[in-house]
């Protein structure tokens, strides 16, 4: 499975939220999993989130994903909590350090990867219009959203084909290596972005032009139970 | 900015048909030296299907893109003559206006897919013009069941397969209500069930009276639709003929114009298949099976033996695992069970990817540098590592016919160009086996014989060369054996 | 086509801008890991992070002829690295960092290919975003050693402590600066060798 396809929409979830909802879910994440710290109410907290994150990827059946981000984000909060009472020296550091990241990034990963894969980009625009953000910002976004994961796909071909040719490290100086990395991927790049521009603008795609929305948005249960979660973490995370 | 304006539609109707004129229209690109067309006249009468080929570089897209705006509006560069489509022009009238009018079906269809689901897809165009949410979906649901999409509803536009895709594509143009469809090629990378399903979408068009233009190099599939038939070669058109008659010129004629012989030619001169050569000098591969993610297999392999000096092609029907066998030859794929055995000695997975030249379908993954010589002496810097003896250059450039081109940034170079340049690097990898995946596809006549012909020089050099290809002139013009792969 | 005269951005300018957007974070994402596997790289990240962009920011700007484009571009990166789990602070750095480098290309420029003092103080001030990334190492030391000191690992947060001292910042600041100033190089290199001559 190329990476390009672990960021892009699958098939319709289980759990459809509406894009502001995982916007400000996001927000509430990131902003636990970076700051919150380990007094008590912070790990109810993140555990909360974790939790929540595990649920919608079980929910999506992405296996994988439910391992990485339970087990992992639980492993790291235990050694980052609890590890380096019984271990000292640098080594301890760098695992410490390791656990740290660990358990700040991959509920954010996962929960990233869940919204990127379950919301269309159609939805995301429509979002969008629905909180009056212009076509300035909506068309670059949506093409971002589109563009990245084929990007990715590219830039996995290069690599591969690089290995293939016997292009590794040491076959040749630094600097030619990164120019045969990136060159071919501008040009790749560049060559399906004007392909995506000319098909978009034939489909009458313009600034100037408001687009009708046929997305279904609107707040379901789902929506306001996974907010309910988010916001309990938070408001437990800052007032214990 | 001002030319006639078409009639208004009321939004849900289907537009009546609408003609195309071009009148003398010449067009050179912005950056190039040559124009692309030259003193093209052309009349399309309302409901008129017309099919444009040529070889490459003959101006068909040009021309397509002329009709469709995006010459010069999208590519820049200097027109002369007069074009009118559906009533205006379209060459100055503002793009979002020709969407209502003009609806094109691009040959890479993943490419111009925008959002991320089937449904989306289609609603994506009649968004853009802000249309109506309930017309929106009428024709949303139109167009699922008239292109039999209703199942993929939600499905991933990615997850589709290339049938699917280009069914998607036709049904997105359609969504659009346009009066006339332009088409590029929408047949490459397709099947022979989806060639089908293409041409009888043609034929529906063509009962609902809409106008068409369509380039293609493929042609048997659509020469009984057309009502027309027009070639083209170095920016002029050159001959004008009805279905009728163009299925009945030979293949010297459609070769001069760097066309393709037609299907029935190639069926019958099949390949022979040479005497077996002994073990020792072969890749045999046996008994290999590689699952995919959902256990289902991507390949099913009991006995395959690729001679050394010689050209096996291999054949077979989309799906079955050709491109899968490729890469687990060259060791990219791992396999849960087999084995590949070269000159009697077992290839690990490392060692084929230092023994094996994969020049991949999509050749532009694999050209890195600025110059066509850079590239060959690239591999051959590798390969003496390796402490092979010194490899000339040269003669490799002149054996793939590159050496007038020697200068050139490998991105200037056309399609076939490339092909022979990522061959020719993998002459000089000095790599005793090298496999092809598609080399030809896509290609006019006389690139596709350059690059039979580059091949057969490979095989002269005793490489053991394995082709992986749709294409069946190139197998009955240089294919020493044929592996045919099976579903079953 | 090219509205060198008018100031607005058209459907394709966002389109472009879009795309590159997409490509600059792809090489960022790409060559940004390689600092969690070797941890020696994460150190060296504020130098080149910024070098091996700057390739692709380099491209963009040939492409870019209007205000606009950069402080998106700008704005979009900044989402983007936050949602992936960075501090909001690069977020809130681009907003504000983005529309000057912004400003200050396309005031120099206009419709000539621009030059490459130009060039070089609109990618440098556009990168600084990144020293977003460490704010919260350096700006909230003490809530942030005083919680590890709680867990009564003295050894462990003495070295930590010592190993980013405040001055450090400053160096990473400037590390950027140098990596965003030789990827201009770079990127002008990468240019003339391959895109000035495939005339697109």
């Amino acid at each position: 499975m190329a990476l390009g396809d672990a960021l892009s929409y699958r098939n319709a979830p289980l759990v459809a939220l509406d894009p502001r909802t995982s916007g400000l879910v996001l927000i509430l994440v990131n902003v636990i999993c970076l700051t919150a710290g380990f007094d008590f109410g912070a790990m109810c907290a993140r555990i909360i989130v974790t939790a929540l994150v595990t649920a919608l990827l079980a929910a999506e059946k992405r296996w994988h994903w439910v391992m990485i981000v339970a087990v992992g984000t639980g492993l790291s909060l235990v050694i980052e909590a609890f590890g380096f009472q019984l271990i000292s020296g640098p080594v301890s550091l760098l695992i410490a350090m390791c656990a740290n990241l660990a358990a700040r990034f991959l509920p954010i990963v996962g929960l990233g990867t869940y919204v990127l894969t379950t919301t269309t980009i159609s939805a995301f625009m429509a979002a969008l219009r629905r909180i009056r953000v212009p076509m300035l910002i909506t068309i670059p976004f949506a093409v971002v959203l589109r563009m990245i994961p084929t990007v990715a796909n590219e830039s996995s071909a290069i690599a591969e084909s690089m290995r293939s040719r016997g292009l590794r490290l040491g076959s040749a100086p630094a600097r030619d290596l990164l120019e045969y990395r990136l060159v071919p991927l501008i040009f790749r790049t560049v060559d399906l972005g004007d392909e995506l521009a000319a098909a978009a603008l034939i489909r009458g795609l313009s600034v100037d032009q408001e687009r009708t929305s046929t997305s279904r948005l609107g707040f379901h249960v789902s929506d306001f139970v996974v907010l309910l979660i988010a916001v309990a973490a938070t408001v437990l995370w800052v007032v214990l | 900015m001002d030319g006639p304006t078409a009639t208004p539609l009321t939004p849900d109707t289907e537009p009546m048909s609408a003609s195309i004129h071009l009148d003398s229209v010449g067009f050179r690109y912005e950056h190039a030296q040559d124009a692309a067309l030259v003193e093209v006249s052309l009349d399309v009468a309302p409901g008129e299907v017309v099919l444009v080929c040529g070889g490459s570089g003959s101006g068909k897209t040009t021309l397509l893109r002329v009709v469709n705006g995006l010459a010069p509006q999208f590519y820049p560069g200097e027109l002369t003559g007069q074009v009118s489509v559906a009533g205006t022009d379209p060459t100055v009238t503002e793009l979002p206006q020709l969407a209502r009018l003009i609806a094109t079906v691009f040959q890479d269809p993943k490419a111009a897919f925008f959002t991320t689901d089937v449904a989306s897809e289609l609603a994506f165009g009649p968004e853009n013009l802000g249309l109506p949410q309930d017309i929106i979906g009428s024709r949303v649901t139109r167009g699922l069941e008239r292109f039999n999409l209703a199942g993929l509803r939600d499905r991933s536009t990615v997850a589709l397969s290339g049938g699917e895709q280009q069914r998607l594509a036709c049904a997105v143009a359609q969504a659009m209500a346009p009066s006339v469809l332009v088409l590029d090629e929408p047949s490459s990378s397709l099947d022979e069930l989806s060639l089908a399903s293409l041409a009888q979408t043609l034929e529906d068009w063509k009962a609902q009276g809409k106008t068409i233009i369509m380039a293609e190099h493929q042609l048997d599939y659509v020469v009984p639709v057309a009502d027309r038939i027009v070639v083209m070669q170095n920016g002029r058109i050159v001959a004008s003929l009805s279905s009728d008659d163009f299925s009945h010129l030979d293949d010297e004629r459609r070769h001069v114009w760097g066309l393709r012989s037609s299907a029935a030619a190639v069926t019958s001169g099949a390949p022979h298949v040479t005497s077996q050569t002994s073990q020792s000098t072969s890749l045999v591969a046996d008994k290999v099976l590689i699952k995919r993610g959902d256990h289902s297999f991507a390949l099913s392999l009991d006995h395959a033996e690729f001679p050394a000096g010689a050209i096996t092609a291999v054949v077979g029907p989309n799906g079955v695992g050709k491109t899968t066998l490729a890469r687990w030859l060259a060791g990219l794929l791992r396999s849960s069970s087999g084995s590949l055995a070269y000159q009697g000695h077992g290839l690990s997975r490392r060692q084929r990817l230092r023994q094996v030249n994969l020049v991949a379908q999509n050749v532009n993954h694999q050209l890195f540098t600025e110059s066509v010589r850079h590239e060959v002496e690239l591999s051959a810097m590798i390969a003496r590592r390796g402490k092979t003896s010194a490899i000339d250059v040269d003669d490799i450039l002149a054996r793939c016919d590159l050496l007038d081109l020697a200068d050139r940034h490998p991105m200037t170079l056309s399609g076939g160009q490339r092909q022979r340049l990522a061959i020719a690097a993998g002459l000089a990898s000095m790599r005793p086996i090298i496999i092809l995946d598609e080399p030809t596809s896509g290609l006019d006549w006389t690139h596709m014989n350059q690059v039979a012909e580059c091949l057969s020089q490979v095989r002269d050099t005793g490489r053991t060369v394995i082709v992986i290809t749709h294409d069946r002139e190139l197998v009955a013009a240089v294919a020493d054996d044929v592996i045919r792969l099976t579903n079953s | 086509m090219a509205d060198a005269n008018s100031n607005k951005l058209t459907t394709r300018d966002l389109i472009t801008t879009g795309v590159f957007t997409a490509l600059y974070f792809v090489v960022l994402a790409v060559f940004g890991q390689l600092g969690a596997l070797i941890p020696i790289l994460q150190v060296l990240g504020p130098f080149y992070i910024p070098l091996i962009c700057g390739i692709v920011f380099v491209l963009f700007t040939t492409r870019v002829h209007h205000f606009g484009m950069i402080t998106i571009m700008g704005i979009l990166v900044g989402l983007l690295v936050v949602v992936t789990g960075q501090s909001w602070v690069v977020a809130v750095l681009a907003v504000v960092l983005s529309p000057i480098a912004d400003w200050l290309f396309n005031r120099a420029s206009g419709d000539a290919p621009a030059k490459i003092g130009t060039t070089v103080v609109t990618y440098v001030i556009f990168s600084e975003m990144l020293i977003g990334m460490v704010v919260p190492l350096f700006f909230q030391r003490e809530a942030f050693f005083e919680r590890l000191a709680s867990r009564k690992a003295a050894d462990w947060v003495s070295s930590l402590e010592a190993m980013t001292p405040p001055w450090m910042f400053v160096v990473m600041i400037v590390m950027i600066a140098v990596g965003a100033f030789l990827g201009v190089l770079l990127g002008r290199a990468i240019f003339r060798k391959h895109f000035a001559q495939v005339a697109r």
